[in-house]
């Protein structure tokens, strides 16, 4: 609603009080939400912070342990011995709402981890070296998890972040400077009316006696 | 739901190994990688993508336009190559976009 909408009229001054503060109510709550949503945001940034480390950490070991394990049983055989390994759990996706956002949480269905009896390839015929592998990946895979948890959830948190923010500084310094603008220019207008009224009066009343 | 993963020849036998079964090795090849990601995403069961930072240099359109969607899953995990001690973070940018400071 712009200036040249509005008529100086007290009915519209009326109008514009109460849509101010409605105005104004909405940005005290978006400015609460904005300020929930920066602190969840940035305890999820912590916690990604030590997983991504974790993970990044899991990794080099894995890939250490994986080189060496390689070199003992050989390339191909190790391509061999993946093939006849049965599939690992599987999860499931809930949901979990952080100040209005919603956000996956990945719940796991059994265990990554397995026992040595049940991890699908012989223990007779393959080196030590290939157990360590397999412990570093499934606790690698677990991280990970974590971690794409962790991070989807700082990803929807921080969009909908900015875009709080957009709004808590668009009603802050656009909507509301403008709202109180017209109330001002409205009330002028109304002032001036008056006195011009009252002038009239006296001028009639001066021209009238002057007879 | 099952975890992708999407990298070169030697993190796939690392996974396979523990059981992920859906496993694209591929070379870094920009339209490799697409097809793979194509396919990956494409298959409603797969709730995570673990990628290799390089190869997720190479789609990185196609991840920011998953992304766009309002989807929750599939999520996209970038993690570093092998032998790469290069420190980077998806993330940095995401985050100094949303507070103004980088923390």
């Amino acid at each position: 609603m712009s200036i040249e909408q509005i008529k100086p009229t007290r009915m519209a001054l009326l109008q514009l009080k109460r849509r101010i503060q409605l105005a104004k109510k909405g940005h005290e709550l978006l400015k609460k939400k904005r300020d929930a949503l920066v602190m969840q945001f940035f305890n999820l940034v912590a916690e990604r912070k030590n997983l991504r480390t974790k993970v990044h950490e899991g990794l080099e070991e894995a890939y250490t342990s994986l080189i060496e394990a390689q070199m003992q049983v050989g390339k191909k055989e190790f391509e061999n011995l993946s093939l006849a390994i049965p599939p690992t759990a599987e999860f499931d996706v809930r949901t979990y709402n952080i100040m209005g956002v919603v956000v996956p949480i990945f719940n796991l269905r059994g265990k990554i981890k397995r026992p040595y009896t049940k991890r699908g390839y012989s223990l007779i015929n393959t080196s030590s070296k290939v157990d360590e592998v397999v412990n570093k990946f499934q606790k690698l895979l677990r991280d990970m998890m974590d971690l794409a948890e962790v991070e989807e959830q700082v990803r929807l948190v921080a969009e909908e972040l900015e875009s709080t923010k957009r709004r808590v500084n668009a009603l802050e310094y656009v909507l509301l400077p403008k709202l109180d603008k017209t109330y001002r220019w409205i009330e002028l207008s109304l002032e001036e009316r008056e006195r011009e009224d009252f002038f009239r009066l006296k001028r009639m009343k001066n021209v009238l006696k002057g007879e | 739901m099952r975890v992708a993963v999407i990298g070169d020849a030697d993190i796939i036998t690392g996974f396979s190994l523990i059981g992920v079964k859906d496993v694209f090795a591929t070379d870094a090849k920009q339209d490799e990688v697409q097809d793979a990601f194509k396919a990956v995403i494409k298959d409603s069961s797969i709730g995570i993508i673990v990628i290799s930072h390089s190869l997720a240099e190479l789609i990185r359109e196609d991840i920011k336009r998953l992304n766009l969607t309002k989807k929750i899953i599939p999520v996209i995990v970038e993690v570093p190559d092998k032998g790469s001690t290069e420190v980077f973070d998806p993330f940095e940018e995401l985050i100094k976009k949303a507070v103004g400071v980088n923390i």
